[in-house]
């Protein structure tokens, strides 16, 4: 017996020791052969991929490679001498599912001839889906800052649940104003049919999104048996079209606005990593559409205020100068029986009132496109003003306008405004007969002076309601100084000086 | 014997619907210009100097609206009719223009008949 054990080739217990210590290791080894057949690997490789050891040994790697590519260049390098240092691969489970793996690897020769590789294996699934999500979040917050209607911001965020989650399709639905109704903000990917079908539908309705709404948490409901047990289902509606769901409340500041919805056509595990995830998203998605509702609410404030402005300024001019015509046109016919040259006098006032409802009218829709204003020239504009001015009240206006330069933009419209501004109150307030603009280079400063010869008022007690702090403010912005002269009976003179850039 | 001309005194910021209204009163024979007021406040000082018959009285004005106008110069001088001539849609404004003692309100784009004959109307209460 002893002479026979002397024999045999002896097994050190350093060897035993040596290969309990691979075949039993927590890191998965494997040995390919010349012909890319798998020679050897250990329980942990087995365990790692869920195949039995006859399903796995003497198979070629290739076939639970995912990317051919990838392995056929990986053994392309390592039959020619070369090491592999954490070589991204991915593998295909016995349960159909891919692992993310690095192999780490080099070849063993004998006399120059490739052997086999020894293969180290560690699984990076988990890893890698976690830095997925985190770049996902990143391009989400930046894809979200872009987004500027509710519509568009669920576009995006629906799409990359989607993309990440390996949902078939997904839904965002909305509380109706009074809370008793969901509707769709935006579906992707469901049948037509069906969006139409749930395109509006009660908080009560035995659906994911409907409960997760009520509850304000999320419903996670991994195959058809947890769907059936939960949701009663009719033969109307089999569920072919999904086998897992997810339904997760929108909570802005404690306040349930809807819910985000996603359908898989596998069963699902949903593991804390992915409720954590697809929660996250949610929240995010939550923020994000409430951000845009009140940036929409502050955009359709800003254009109901344009409105009620332009409201305003037509009620102010052009409708008074066109009831004028109105009313002048029709007594012309009588005045001609009584006194035919007043009448023709009359007739060429209208024309005058007609001509300045005209302008009046360009100037409010100089308004209504400010660059307009910005590309018309000073004198243009001017003379505009002044053909409006001199057609409500019997004065005469004249205007001197030279510039050696263009103005800046800013102060080419704050000059524009500041006669406009002084004009209307040579009309409303002055009597004046006489007025006159000058806007002329002097040295190192432009100067703008607005005079009329009317009745003047007393800067300390009546200027209240003359826009004079306005017109003050605007000199100040363009860094220009404003100077009032008025006294009662002796006419207003008004002086914008802007110091011209060195 | 010739009646007496009927005295209107035409209250509005706007020149140009002055400058109309006064046309209108001059084609018109039995109707008579007695002043023009630029708002509210104006109104009332000329109402009580002049003594009209008749105020056109608009109602969005600077300094004092002619509702405000309006209640003071009823109050004031009850016999004098206020008929509110007016470019503003907006119905809540000629209510009160109406609770403050208005004869009657028209909006403008009245015909220059239909005016005339409403200050005559006005002055036969």
């Amino acid at each position: 017996m002893k002479e026979q054990e002397e024999s045999e080739p002896k097994t050190s217990p350093r060897e035993l020791e040596l290969a309990d210590f691979v075949e039993n290791a927590v890191v998965s080894l494997h040995w390919i052969g010349v012909d890319g057949k798998i020679i050897w690997a250990n329980q942990a490789e087995l365990d790692l991929l869920g195949y039995t050891r006859e399903e796995y040994i003497g198979h070629n790697i290739a076939e639970f490679h995912v990317d051919h590519d990838v392995i056929e260049e990986m053994l392309r390098r390592l039959t020619s001498g070369e090491n592999l240092s954490n070589y991204e691969a991915r593998l295909r489970c016995k349960d159909g599912s891919i692992k993310q793996v690095l192999i780490s690897s080099n070849g063993l020769f004998e006399d120059e001839q490739f052997i086999h590789t020894r293969c180290f294996t560690i699984d990076i699934t988990h890893r890698k889906q976690a830095e997925d999500r985190i770049n996902l979040l990143y391009l989400l917050t930046a894809a979200l800052s872009e987004a500027l209607t509710p519509e568009q911001v669920a576009k995006v965020i629906v799409e990359q649940a989607i993309a990440m989650s390996g949902a078939s399709a997904g839904s965002i639905v909305l509380l109706t104003p009074d809370k008793t109704q969901l509707e769709i903000l935006i579906s992707i990917n469901y049948a037509k049919q069906l969006t139409d079908e749930w395109h509006r539908f009660s908080v009560d309705s035995p659906a994911p999104l409907a409960e997760s709404v009520r509850t304000e948490q999320p419903v996670w409901l991994r195959n058809r048996e947890e769907f059936g047990a939960r949701i009663p289902l009719t033969d109307e509606r089999p569920l072919k079209i999904n086998q897992a769901w997810a339904a997760i409340p929108l909570i802005v500041e404690k306040r349930c606005i809807g819910a985000l919805g996603l359908s898989f056509l596998t069963d699902q595990i949903f593991d804390d990593d992915e409720r954590a995830f697809i929660v996250a998203l949610a929240q995010q998605c939550a923020q994000a559409l409430e951000r845009a509702r009140l940036s929409e609410d502050a955009r359709d404030l800003a254009v109901s205020e344009e409105r009620k402005h332009l409201a305003r300024d037509l009620h102010d001019s052009v409708s008074q100068s066109l009831f004028s015509i109105h009313v002048l046109a029709q007594t012309v016919p009588r005045l001609w029986e009584k006194d035919s040259q007043q009448a023709q006098e009359q007739l060429k006032q209208l024309a005058t009132i007609a001509q300045a409802a005209m302008s009046e009218m360009r100037t409010l829709l100089l308004e209504l496109r400010p660059s307009s204003l910005v590309k018309a020239s000073l004198q243009d504009l001017v003379t505009q003003l002044i053909t409006v001015a001199q057609a409500q009240q019997a004065v005469t206006i004249s205007c001197h306008i030279e510039l050696e330069q263009a103005l800046p933009e800013d102060v080419h419209v704050t000059l524009y405004r500041i006669i406009q501004e002084s004009l209307n109150n040579l009309v409303k307030h002055s009597q004046a007969t006489q007025g006159s603009i000058t806007l002329i280079q002097e040295g190192d400063h432009l100067t703008l002076r607005i005079r009329d010869n009317g009745c003047g008022f007393n800067l300390t007690e009546e200027s209240a309601g003359l826009g004079l702090g306005i017109m003050r403010e605007r000199a100040a912005t363009i860094g220009a100084a404003f100077e009032v002269v008025s006294k009662v009976g002796l006419g207003t003179e008004i002086f914008v000086i802007w110091p011209l850039p060195l | 014997m010739q009646e007496r001309l009927i005295r209107v005194l035409i209250v509005d910021d706007h020149p140009l619907v002055r400058l109309g209204l006064t046309a209108l009163l001059e084609v018109c024979d039995d109707l008579e210009l007695a002043g023009e007021a630029k708002n509210g406040k104006e109104a009332v000082e000329l109402a009580e100097q002049l003594q009209p018959d008749v105020i056109l009285m608009d109602l969005i004005m600077p300094i004092m609206d002619g509702v405000t106008a309006t209640r003071i110069i009823r109050q004031k001088l009850p016999h004098i009719q206020v008929v509110v001539l007016t470019s503003s849609i907006d119905f809540e404004l000629i209510q009160k223009a109406q609770d403050a003692g208005a004869y009657s309100y028209m909006f403008k784009n009245v015909t220059i008949d239909m005016l005339a004959n409403t200050i005559r109307a006005a002055v036969l209460l």
